[in-house]
């Protein structure tokens, strides 16, 4: 026995130990900015007048001495900051505040809240055919658009600026879920015509629920179809634009170059879409498996090699195409500007 | 007692004032019949004074007309015309003083101060002060121009009103007690009748405020029932798609490739289908319930529960198995009281070959070499659960499917969802479509089947339950 217990402290070094320390820390640190959001606290606050623990306790009716804690180990790491009358955000919270300039981070910031709950039900997760969306019967499908997408998406809109999309343009949103960042889209350019492809039937439905309550009917369609085989019923120049964005991972591995191709053919003035680099950042490597227990259909973020080689490919099959690389998200996720 | 000549008062006061009057207006009605009353009064009193300090006739007369005229204001008012009334009064007094003035020594007429009383009553009568002040200092004025420049005229006046030095005295003190008592006056009323009048519209504040709570009431009632309709709605959803057959107990039936889909309307339509696989006998059920909402979806369930149990009991037979099911619907339904029944076919696959039996939409085969056959199951039975008087024997329908050949069934959300043009999706586009994808995997033919309904569909409404269930013969 002894021998055993010393063989297997030889293992544990100290420097492991404080490694999952400092994980452990920072993943409850995580927890608490998480349950901070979802409980209302940080909206509640500001940055220059300062609120009381009893103010928020009657305001939100929460337990004063839980808000208590809170508010001390938020002040002890820097989130919120004490001053007389109470307490204000700090500087770092604006950050991944709704304000902040950083939208990525806001969306990722709001993911931490889908991953918990997917690590919360992992065992049920991890079976095949099994996933949160799933078990919640399509709720993360029907929250994460709005609360982490829209907010991942916010910053292409400048890009598709940049590239004078607008007027009256004709869009492909490919794999457009419930319509969300199409509907973000027609709010920063309202005469574009957008038609949105995506194969579940919920979301389309859901869509299509929203647009008709929004008098959007006219200016956005959405149909229902499998961006595999279906898209090849689009005929070739039949829209201005053709854009696919946070789609590839949620897209089978062997038929991504098939796609890009497809998107190429149909635009007639260029495409745009979306490709996350697992290597290039921490955030991407880790969110990785996550996201597979989110979902049943995410096929997952581009290994490195293999998105320069299907890049490659389709410089080659383009050589007139002028093909731009922007670095998006946090130095993991690009945005592929394809111009004819 | 005292309450009763305290109402007649406020009566007398009101009087001309109608029901659905803002306050604003009874309380100028209020004032002009106020004062009104209370000229009445000193004009009478006056002209008995003057009965008794002075012979001028013509004196007396002004008087005596002044309270006629009066006392026919508050008539005028009392017929709903305020601002006639409002400027009669006015007039009328300035009239009157102005004659009492010339009467009475003219501009060293005690009278002359009572002009100090027309932008009161002005205000008081809601009339354009700055004219009758202008109007009252007009009439100084006359009398000043008399005096000073015309004697002679003035000496006439003072014969005429034939005031001696007593009389003047008189007056002196009923000029000096009058003007107070009647600026007082006016001015009370104006306050009073504000008063009165912002208690009123404090009054008018709660019943609003009372009105607002209740309407507040009202309106979380009905968020209150509107949440539990749309709870309603998404339990019937919950309970008619909670039961459906799972996509791992569809594949274990290794003899057919099964593909089924529901998609649940806006309003509950009661949908059924089940596949079920119990000792080799492999039972699928499809139906569709009368109307919409939770109790659709509780006889839904009821079906299914009716329908496994049978599947349990080893009824092979779809004539027993609908005459059973009948039977048990009906008994169920009419304890809920709910005027409901269901179209429902059964199709039992026993050694290679269907059995259909019951009522419900048709079913449509397509061949392998793409030949469509579109079985009406009209004449195969009645309504489930609408009637225990139903023949012995309901009309079994045997058929056999080779490899590769697919059956359809369907709910009529599928043959009757309509497009933007309020066209139906119908029975033609139903079987273009299978054609079209009949080659593919059962589950591939339920996906493209699918994308080609809701895109015929576009922008509209589900407005019933969607149901497919696609057979393929291995």
């Amino acid at each position: 026995m002894f021998r055993l217990k010393g063989v297997f402290m030889e293992h544990v070094s100290k420097e492991h130990l404080d490694e999952m320390v400092t994980t452990l820390s920072e993943s409850w640190k995580g927890s608490l900015i998480t349950a901070g959001l979802n409980a209302g606290i940080f909206s509640s606050m500001n940055y220059n007048t300062p609120v009381s623990i009893d103010f928020l306790a009657e305001k939100l009716n929460y337990d004063r001495n839980k808000l208590d804690k809170w508010f001390y180990y938020c002040a002890g790491v820097g989130l919120v900051n004490q001053i007389d009358g109470g307490y204000i955000l700090s500087p770092k919270c604006h950050v991944f505040m709704p304000d902040s300039p950083y939208k990525d981070i806001v969306g990722f910031t709001r993911l931490n809240d889908y991953f918990m709950r997917s690590a919360v039900e992992a065992q049920h997760n991890f079976k095949k055919g099994s996933s949160l969306d799933k078990l919640t019967e399509g709720k993360i499908t029907r929250n994460y658009q709005p609360s982490v997408s829209d907010n991942l998406s916010a910053e292409l809109m400048e890009y598709f600026k940049q590239y004078n999309m607008g007027g009256d343009d004709t869009l492909l949103d490919v794999g457009c879920g419930i319509g969300a960042f199409a509907r973000t889209i027609l709010k920063n350019m309202p005469g574009l015509k957008i038609t949105g492809l995506d194969p579940n039937l919920f979301a389309i439905e859901w869509g299509r629920k929203e647009n008709r309550e929004k008098g959007l009917g006219e200016r956005l369609k959405m149909v229902v179809g499998d961006a595999v085989d279906d898209i090849g019923e689009f005929a070739d120049k039949s829209f201005d634009w053709v854009i696919a964005v946070n789609l590839f991972h949620f897209f089978p591995v062997e038929h991504r170059l098939k796609l890009m191709k497809n998107m190429v053919r149909i635009a007639s003035k260029g495409v745009f879409f979306t490709e996350t680099i697992l290597e290039k950042s921490k955030l991407a490597l880790s969110a990785d498996p996550l996201m597979s227990l989110l979902w049943n259909d995410y096929t997952g973020f581009f290994r490195e090699h293999d998105a320069e080689n299907l890049n490659n490919q389709l410089a080659q099959a383009y050589p007139d195409a002028k093909i731009v690389k922007h670095l998006i998200l946090q130095n993991s996720t690009y945005l592929m500007a394809i111009t004819k | 007692m005292l309450n009763t000549k305290k109402s007649r008062a406020f009566e007398i006061l009101s009087t001309g004032a109608r029901p659905g009057d803002d306050i604003q207006k009874v309380r100028l009605i209020r004032q002009v019949n106020g004062l009104n009353l209370f000229f009445i009064g000193v004009a009478a009193s006056v002209t008995l004074i003057f009965t008794f300090i002075t012979s001028s006739a013509e004196l007396k007369i002004i008087q005596g007309l002044a309270t006629v005229l009066y006392a026919t204001s508050l008539i005028i008012n009392s017929k709903g015309r305020l601002k006639f009334a409002s400027n009669m009064t006015m007039y009328v007094f300035e009239v009157h003083i102005f004659g009492v003035m010339l009467l009475t020594n003219g501009w060293t007429s005690a009278a002359v101060n009572l002009i100090i009383l027309y932008p009161l009553m002005a205000a008081l009568l809601e009339l354009n002060i700055n004219k009758h002040l202008c109007i009252g200092i007009g009439e100084a004025a006359a009398l000043f121009v008399i005096y000073t420049f015309l004697p002679q005229v003035n000496e006439l006046l003072v014969k005429t009103s034939n005031i001696g030095s007593d009389a003047v005295m008189v007056l002196d003190i009923m000029a000096a007690t009058y003007t107070p008592i009647m600026a007082a006056v006016i001015i009370g009323i104006i306050f009073k009748e504000n008063l009165n009048a912002r208690k009123k519209q404090k009054e008018m504040l709660v019943e609003i405020s009372d009105a607002n709570r209740q309407l507040e009431l009202y309106a979380t009632q009905l968020k209150d029932e509107t949440q539990k309709l749309k709870a309603e709605v998404s339990i019937a959803k919950k309970i008619q798609t909670m039961v459906l057959p799972s996509v791992e107990e569809i594949k274990q039936i290794d003899e057919l490739d099964i593909a089924c889909i529901m998609r649940t309307a806006t309003e509950v339509g009661g949908d059924y289908y089940d596949v079920i696989k119990i000792d080799g006998i492999v039972t699928i059920g499809i139906g569709d319930v009368t109307g919409h909402g939770l109790s659709s979806g509780l006889i839904m369930l009821m079906a299914q529960t009716a329908v496994r149990t049978l599947a349990e009991m080893k009824v092979k037979e779809p004539n027993t198995y609908l005459k059973l099911l009948n039977r048990i619907l009906y008994a169920n339904i009419s304890r809920i009281k709910e005027d409901r029944s269901m179209t429902m076919v059964i199709i039992t696959y026993i050694n290679n070959r269907y059995y259909i039996s019951g009522q419900h939409e048709s079913v449509v085969i397509c061949r392998k070499n793409g030949d469509i056959e579109v079985i009406d199951t009209m004449d195969n039975g009645f309504y489930v659960g609408m009637t225990l008087d139903v023949p012995d024997n309901y009309k079994n329908m045997e058929l056999i499917l080779e490899k590769d050949d697919v059956m359809l069934l369907y709910s009529d959300g599928v043959t009757e969802a309509e497009n933007v043009k309020k066209e139906q999706f119908g029975i033609t586009n139903l079987c273009d479509a299978l054609k079209k994808y009949h080659q593919l995997s059962a589950d591939k033919i339920k996906e493209k089947f699918m994308k080609d309904l809701y895109n015929y569909m576009g922008e509209t409404e589900i407005y019933d339950d969607i149901s497919l269930v696609v057979i393929k013969q291995r």
